[in-house]
């Protein structure tokens, strides 16, 4: 019997042994996307490939090593020997998208394996048909990039050679690979280390019997979080633009429903698989989704075998959250961030108080890649744009961050400025894009890129160019995202998903959604409409026409706004009025 | 001229630290602190302890303050009217930071305000292109425009930050001439003149932070030195920043942020001079008080510094001691979650109601109280009155709130509790020597604070420490830091030369070394006096981690391949790989300026007092109750050594020694703790 203050210690000290790997692959890596945005994971499996603990940075990579581990090196053919790899990035063997490569290495001591160390970790390009492994319109996995089967890549700590220049071969930039393979292994050598010394330590029968006792206490903690939600089925849908092929919209449909101490997220009635990219895996809509049922239960449980227990997930094969025969998933992780918004959704229905309107609700894939002509060699680059967050009961939505699993940094103008031949000309928040309401949505962003070299290419693979962020009760919904090609003279309206050929000079204009709104804007304090104005982020027209503030000289006219506050209220039949906020958006 | 005065400010109280050189005596009292106006309860510290030891002020021969008097105003959101000026299209850059939320999985949280409203946040054409020069002209018209305008709104101050101003200053200058030109008495700060390196959000942030704290600073330091020459005190008052040196109240205005973690940095000070005293070389201090514990590191005889730190979720880029947190203090509260497990923090009872047994109308179990609960500290040192009824009630609330949930005994829990507590410090240090490249137990621990030599013992034997020192005064080892800091400035700029260029280097360094010869005669300090030092921030080429290595005077061919060498020695030693055949770049140049402050050789004090305290019941993990000899700690002469058991009582602090360890008073009157 564990005593429960060993057990929190012993906790700490394998939670150190994940944390000292995610600082080892974070500080060697070479990948904006590793060492600065922390698009990574990493974690510890037992001997029985039960996930054990987890660094959690990244709420993307809930679920994916755990996908992964167990089944693939269950799946192996042969023994494992110290200082053994198996590098494996295949969404049809359990992975995401073909950028996540995860690295599993054997974790020995005293000659036996007393568990696994993996990493995952997001390289900037896997190869494929565009740079950064996100093509827009492919129909099969295989123009994404390459598909790293489950290959044994490493030897006694060391890449064998052939496989690595054979993956290397494959990518663009593969010296900035490179450094990223070895940062990987370098983490899990860090956690062989550890693990090995914590069962120095402890004793590897002590280990297990405290990972019993963790996985149960864990579970014990899930459990009475979800207990503590009103039992019932919360469904709601929303429809994503086209998948890259075609333009036509499709449904995404999510329905949780929490039964005692056990939460079943419930994808049926998911539109099919498609051609497009617009597919994603089961890890991938279990990670989504999760992000933000974690809100519900609280944030700080610990990641393992334990606390995914009392979880189920439904994905009806052949749909677009489960997809078949090698589709392309390129574009999953904006079904998962819409996964994230559909839980905010329906928990409205569960506890009114605790949840949160839509939010920009999209990842924002961008990548773009050309001539430079100051060296004249080629360039690539991948980044992610923020947007508006929904507003909550008694809280505005932020503006301008990322949401749900997706918390990754930006890249600084003066280093992209220096690294790509682009000038960021406008890099601010995008005014009236914010969903009205009681509390009002955060704003979205808008990012202006002109591009001075040859041969640019700009290619988006990303959404809800269609369907605007929704407000909740009678709060409005927010400005949907536009991207537009030279903003400034013909502003050509370019698709969610979608490669354009860009002149030296030319334009684009990324612009996110906001969040959308909570409660009636006609309810919301005048003096915060006011602040809007004078900040610039809501037009004067705008908080008269949606909120019924006047304002005049730079002061709420109060009288005026009580007048047309009631004028509004009773010409408002349907509370729930849709969206207003494209009007004047820039 | 032989007496030395550190006075440290705090929220509550304002300790000051005389040092006689003459007798080598130490003295020390504490004052009320004075919010808002804090330069008073300095000055009232000041005039206290000169009548208290019958100084002549004239006698005075080095004045040192701690202060973060105009940081924690910022931070709690008094902030001056300021507005910015920036790159037309990039004014909400200051606002959108690095666009991440502070928390993952919180639905409910929300954002810092921004430090500047945007309406006071205006853009202007004229741009610089990433090489330095001029990509589109500066639009004076839009900028005549823009003060204008923040005139009207009424600013105080106008910082200015422009893409690339690092290579280029000229569009910011040129902002500034306009505005020191405009009718309006306006001042204004450069993002070029406060932190000229790249990434545009970093040096924007930190340019307004540190314009705030400056306004808020000023006139505060400006008394403070009318009440110090008033008072006949011949000296300058020198000012703690947050690299561990002290500095003149004019640089502590103009570059206000650097006092953000004036005092932990004084107690980092002190912790490496009692180290290094005592001859290790390599240390971690843990200054552990009621809500936190601030850790930092001693290497190779120097404190460890870093170039960024973040307050409030803000990145800020001024030179500091690197400094870690750990949410687990002597307030930390013991509690026992949903599932039955035992959880420590991160909520405090901190000073105020305290611990249970402060009897303060404290009503949550802490770590204090565990120690209680253990017989590791007796009651008599921080209640008065019936203590049997306090240590009962403390017994029977820690039982209902801990011992019960978790069906252990109540000293079982109490040692759970102490434990958990000591395993999230333990986690915490080696993260942090490991992010070194080093194994904590190469190292020796100083520990110190109110609840840091009680808990030091057990937190080494985590990290596998061999050696603890717990220094003489734990309660007031910052403001000795004081008394201790080298005058020192920290400069840097952003190299602008190709890859690695001994030319451009050099002339990066003459221009860093001439601001550096200002700055000290600034103090009154002749160039000879100054001992000067030059680093470089390096990388391999497409990296973005920056690694500082010392750089050698000539710089030649020969000394930029040394200085690469050891960029890849120490690569090799924090990453665990160097990658020999990989180019190397410089990113940033510093030149650091020192002049030595004098060592204190104090004496321990003599006593009258007796020892032996008798004994008392402690209970141990494996040895169970002990019967444990206590001991007045000042009243132990140089060289005792004593075995555990011990428990050595102090003022503000008590220390345990386990049953397997051995005690040592050492000649500084420190007690060497070894097992």
């Amino acid at each position: 019997m564990v005593s429960t203050g060993e057990l929190e210690i012993f906790r700490h000290s394998l939670k150190s042994v994940v944390e000292e790997m995610g600082v080892t692959l974070q500080r060697t890596a070479y990948s904006t996307n590793i060492k600065i945005r922390r698009d990574h994971t990493c974690a510890l499996f037992d001997s029985r490939l039960r996930h054990v603990a987890q660094h959690d940075v990244a709420p993307q990579h809930i679920g994916s090593l755990v996908s992964v581990v167990p089944r693939n090196v269950r799946a192996l053919e042969w023994d494992l020997e110290p200082g053994d790899g198996i590098l494996i990035n295949d969404p049809y063997r359990g992975a995401v998208h073909l950028p996540d490569v995860m690295l599993i290495s054997p974790v020995f001591h005293e000659d036996e394996i007393v568990g696994y160390a993996a990493n995952s970790a997001h390289h900037v390009d896997i190869g494929g048909g565009t740079p950064g492994g996100i093509p827009n319109d492919s129909t099969e996995l295989y123009a994404e990039g390459i598909v790293i089967p489950g290959v044994h890549a490493v030897e006694d700590w060391e890449y064998q050679d052939r496989v690595l220049e054979f993956l290397l071969r494959n990518v663009r930039e593969p010296e900035m690979r490179r450094g990223d393979y070895r940062a990987q292994l370098g983490a899990n050598r860090t956690g062989q280390k550890r693990y090995a010394a914590l069962c120095d330590r402890y004793g590897a029968g002590a280990v297990a019997d405290y990972l019993d006792e963790l996985l149960d206490y864990t579970e014990r903690r899930v459990r009475a979080a979800i207990e503590a939600l009103p039992d019932g089925r919360y469904e709601a849908t929303d429809e994503m633009d086209g998948d890259g092929v075609t333009d036509d919209p499709v449904t995404l449909a999510l329905a949780i429903e929490v039964d005692g101490t056990e939460i079943t997220l419930d994808f049926t009635g998911t539109a099919d698989q498609n051609r497009g990219p617009l597919n994603c895996t089961p890890a991938m809509a279990f990670a989504g989704a999760m992000s933000v049922v974690m809100a519900f239960i609280g944030g700080d449980l610990p990641k393992n075998d334990g606390f995914y227990r009392p979880f189920e997930t439904v994905t009806p094969e052949g749909t677009m959250v489960n997809p078949t025969d090698n589709a392309p998933v390129a574009a999953g992780w904006e079904i998962a961030m819409r996964a994230g918004d559909l839980v905010a959704k329906a928990m409205a229905g569960a506890v009114p108080e605790e949840t949160v309107a839509a939010t920009k609700g999209i990842v924002c894939n961008i990548a773009y890649g050309g001539d430079d002509p100051r060296d004249d060699s080629p360039y690539v680059y991948y980044e992610t744009v923020a947007g508006g967050y929904g507003a909550r009961a008694t809280k505005d939505g932020m503006d301008a961050v990322q949401t749900h699993f997706q918390n990754t940094a930006n890249s600084p103008i003066e280093e992209l400025e220096a690294e790509i031949p682009v000038y960021v000309r406008e890099y601010g928040l995008r005014e009236n894009s914010a969903g009205a309401g009681r509390q009002r949505g955060g704003l979205g962003v808008r990012r202006d890129y002109e591009f001075y070299g040859d041969n640019a290419t700009f290619s988006l693979l990303t959404d809800r160019t269609k369907s605007a962020p929704w407000g909740l009760f009678g709060g409005h919904s927010a400005g949907p995202a536009e991207f537009v090609r030279d903003p400034d003279g013909e502003a050509t309206a370019l698709s969610s998903k979608s490669t354009t050929e860009l002149d030296p000079g030319e334009v684009v204009s990324v612009r996110t959604p906001g969040g959308g709104g909570y409660g009636d804007p006609l309810e919301r304090d005048p003096q915060a409409v006011l602040e809007d104005v004078r900040n610039g982020v809501c037009s004067q027209r705008r908080a008269r026409e949606v909120y019924g503030v006047v304002v005049s000289d730079g002061e709420v006219d109060e009288a005026a706004t009580r007048e047309r506050r009631r004028e509004m209220g009773d010409s408002l039949e349907d509370p729930t009025a849709g969206s207003d906020a494209e009007e004047g958006t820039r | 001229m032989t007496i030395r005065i550190g006075v440290d400010t705090g929220g509550t109280f304002t300790d000051v630290v005389l040092y006689d050189e003459e007798t080598g005596r130490i003295h020390t009292t504490k004052t009320p602190s004075t919010p808002p106006d804090f330069d008073r309860g300095v000055l009232d510290g000041i005039d206290d302890i000169l009548a208290g030891t019958d100084t002549d002020p004239a006698e005075v021969s080095f004045l040192s303050h701690g202060t973060t008097v105009g940081t924690n105003a910022v931070l709690e959101g008094d902030i001056p009217p300021l507005g910015l000026i920036t790159n037309e299209g990039l004014r909400d850059v200051l606002e959108i930071g690095d666009q991440t939320r502070p928390e993952l999985y919180d639905l409910q949280q929300e954002k810092q305000p921004s430090l500047i409203p945007r309406r006071r946040r205006l853009g202007v054409p004229g741009r610089m292109r990433h090489d330095g020069t001029e990509l589109d002209p500066l639009d004076e018209a839009a900028v005549e425009a823009a003060i204008d305008e923040l005139a009207d709104q009424g600013v105080d101050s106008v910082v200015v930050s422009m893409l690339f101003s690092y290579l280029n200053d000229d569009h910011e200058r040129r902002v500034g001439e306009c505005i020191e030109a405009h009718e309006a008495d306006i001042e204004y700060a450069l993002s070029s003149a406060v932190y000229p390196e790249t990434r545009e959000y970093d040096r924007t942030v930190t340019t307004v932070l540190n314009e705030a704290v400056k306004r808020n600073i000023a006139d505060y330091l400006g008394r403070l030195e009318a009440g110090v020459v008033d008072r006949g005190v011949d000296v300058p008052l020198n000012v703690m920043h947050s690299g561990g040196g002290v500095f003149s109240p004019g640089q502590a205005t103009q570059f206000a942020l650097r006092t953000v973690l004036s005092g932990p940095a004084a107690g980092a000070v002190a912790a490496r001079d009692v180290a290094t005293g005592l001859g290790f070389e390599d240390a971690i201090g843990l200054d552990m008080g009621g809500t936190s514990a601030d850790v930092s590191i001693v290497e190779n005889g120097d404190i460890v510094r870093s170039t960024e730190g973040e307050i409030n979720d803000l990145p800020i880029k001024t030179p500091l001691i690197d400094i870690n947190t750990v949410g687990a203090g002597g307030g930390s509260i013991a509690w026992v979650d949903e599932a039955g497990g035992l959880r420590v923090g991160p909520k405090s009872a901190g000073a105020d109601p305290g611990p249970l047994c402060y009897d303060r109308g404290g009503t949550e179990p802490t770590v204090t109280d565990a120690n209680l609960l253990l017989g590791r500290i007796r009651p008599e040192a921080f209640v008065a009155g019936d203590m049997d009824l306090v240590v009962d009630r403390t017994r029977e609330r820690f039982r209902e709130a801990v011992a019960d949930p978790l069906d252990e005994s109540v000293e079982a829990a109490a040692l759970s509790v102490l434990k958990v507590a000591n395993a999230k410090m333990a986690r915490e240090i080696r993260r942090v020597t490991v992010e070194r490249g080093r194994d904590p137990g190469e190292f020796v621990l100083v520990a110190f604070g109110g609840a840091g030599p009680l808990q030091a013992a057990a937190v080494a034997e985590q990290m596998g420490i061999s050696s603890v020192i717990l220094p003489r005064t734990p309660g007031v080892l910052s403001a000795r830091g004081l008394l201790l800091a080298d005058v020192r400035t920290d400069e840097s700029r952003a190299y602008r030369g190709d890859r690695l260029d001994a030319e451009a280097m050099a002339e990066g360094y003459a221009t860093l070394e001439a601001t550096q010869r200002e700055r000290f005669a600034e103090m009154g300090f002749d160039a000879e006096e100054v001992t000067l030092q030059r680093g470089a921030d390096m990388r391999y080429v497409g990296q973005s981690y920056e690694l500082t290595v010392e750089v050698d005077t000539p710089l030649d061919e020969a000394a930029v391949r040394t200085a690469v060498e050891r960029f890849h020695r120490e690569h090799e030693r924090i990453y665990g790989y160097a990658m020999a055949d990989e180019p190397v770049e410089a990113v940033t140049l510093r030149v650091t300026g020192e002049v030595p402050t004098p060592p204190l050789r104090d004496e321990p004090d003599a006593t009258e007092e007796a020892a032996d305290r008798g004994t008392q019941d402690v209970y141990f993990e494996a040895q169970g109750t002990r019967e444990t000899a206590v001991y007045w700690r000042p009243a132990l002469p140089v060289d005792t050594t004593i075995e555990g058991p011990l428990l050595l009582e102090g003022t503000g602090s008590t220390a345990i020694v386990p049953p397997d360890a051995t005690a040592t008073v050492t000649d500084d009157g420190s007690i060497l703790v070894e097992r």
